[in-house]
């Protein structure tokens, strides 16, 4: 009999925290700001007010159906056939999200640091430390979170604190400039990333107290949402919105341009450090929900054995799809907003749905 | 690429498959064998450019992508 993984309220928090962070700061800064312009951090802040509504209804389904993440209540709402043809979708989405993150920091990588090598060292390198790391369990990446995470936010208060003298507030002037449309196209944009964080379904069940799922979640995406709206704000403040919205990565142009007593500290290789090891935890926490969500709807009894399996099919989609930066950013822009609105949002509210209306119960 | 994945999928066969097959553990190892096929088919499909799932979705979403992320 396999020991039961539990995790802690505080490392739910700060694995949610970690898991939209790190999405959001290497893939969507340009992204949104090239979308929506100086409006940007306001399309953050009504991106952070939907997924906090999601969440209630996230909780409350991990509360109707206890000990069930998503892809089991699935199969209890809508019977086996039916059920697990919905619950695939789940896995499919978090082995897509972990690709492109993790193709995402390859291409990162090899434009800014290492030039010379290969894509496929690169990925090798993160999919082995992915897959050693989840052969430990999920409780090991837990605590890895936990002591990653805080360093990750200090970094970015720190960042803020420095960078403050740069900031000039009149080039996020005038707000609202193109209308309303902006801003909600921007928001769904951001909240389909955000949204990934509907990892929350499948920690409540393996949480010491699934009764806290909502508040992890709502202090989670707080501070992912704080993060993300200042950093865009500083970005378009310090390069002005068409220079930042042109950038692969403001964030790290950002630290670039940190100096203390008129002197270029050159702190990217430190931030980098950490950006990049939290992104490969989170390409981690998706695999790992991959790789369970996958064994759970063939009926497996364990998920230990499709880690490398699932891991290797997360390295060959990165391998083979998103070829330049100009793809993974059309992909991130154009097509995985889509994708993610229907799995995280449209998925859920037809469970939530189909469980009030024929009364199902866990 | 392909060379290197026939490899390491020989690799994950020996050290997971072979002891859920020792176990009797049937339905772990067809699972097992299944996605590694298909992760055999993925890299086989990008060797003779066939396009890719992921590409093919982004042949149909990329037009209401484009429409509504403007």
């Amino acid at each position: 009999m396999l020991k039961k993984e539990i995790i802690s309220t505080n490392q739910f928090v700060w694995m949610l925290f970690m898991i939209i962070t790190s999405i959001t700061v290497l893939e969507i800064p340009g992204l949104l700001i090239h979308s929506v312009g100086r409006d940007a951090w306001l399309a953050v802040m009504l991106a952070w007010f939907f997924d906090v509504l999601l969440a209630i209804v996230y909780a409350y389904m991990g509360l109707r159906f206890p000990g069930q993440n998503f892809i089991q209540y699935s199969v209890t709402i809508l019977g086996k056939p039916f059920g697990r043809v919905l619950g695939l979708m789940f896995p499919l989405f978090f082995l897509l999200a972990a690709s492109n993150l993790m193709k995402a920091i390859g291409i990162l990588l090899s434009t800014m640091i290492l030039p010379k090598t290969p894509m496929i060292v690169i990925l090798t390198l993160g999919y082995l430390l992915i897959a050693y790391a989840l052969k430990k369990g999920i409780e090991v990446v837990a605590r890895v979170s936990e002591i990653l995470s805080p360093i990750y936010l200090i970094s970015f208060i720190l960042l803020f604190i420095t960078i403050i003298p740069s900031v000039k507030m009149d080039s996020l002037k005038p707000q609202l400039a193109e209308g309303f449309y902006p801003i909600i196209s921007g928001s769904l944009l951001i909240w389909s990333f955000i949204g990934i964080c509907i990892m929350m379904a499948m920690y409540i069940p393996i949480s010491n107290s699934p009764s806290d799922g909502f508040k992890a979640k709502f202090i989670a995406v707080s501070l992912g949402a704080f993060v993300i709206s200042i950093l865009v704000t500083f970005s378009i403040g310090v390069f002005g919105s068409e220079q930042a919205g042109n950038m692969i990565n403001p964030g790290l142009q950002l630290v670039r341009v940190v100096s203390i007593r008129n002197i270029n500290v050159r702190l990217d290789a430190i931030w980098f450090i950490i950006a990049i090891g939290a992104g490969i935890l989170t390409s981690a926490n998706l695999i790992w929900a991959s790789s369970l969500g996958i064994s759970q709807i063939v009926g497996l009894s364990t998920h230990k054995a499709m880690i490398y399996p699932v891991t290797l099919l997360a390295f060959v989609i990165s391998m083979t799809s998103f070829h330049s930066s100009r793809e993974l950013l059309n992909f991130s822009l154009y097509v995985f907003p889509l994708i993610g609105v229907f799995v995280e949002i449209g998925l859920e509210m037809f469970l939530f749905i189909m469980a009030l209306f024929l009364k199902k119960r866990g | 690429m392909f060379l290197m994945l026939i490899i390491i999928s020989v690799i994950i066969i020996l050290v997971e498959g072979l002891p859920l097959a020792r176990k009797k553990q049937r339905k772990e190892f067809y699972t097992l064998i299944s996605l590694l096929t298909i992760a055999l088919t993925l890299g086989l499909v990008q060797q003779i450019g066939i396009p890719t799932p992921i590409e093919l979705l982004e042949d149909l979403l990329y037009p209401f992508g484009k429409a509504i992320f403007r």
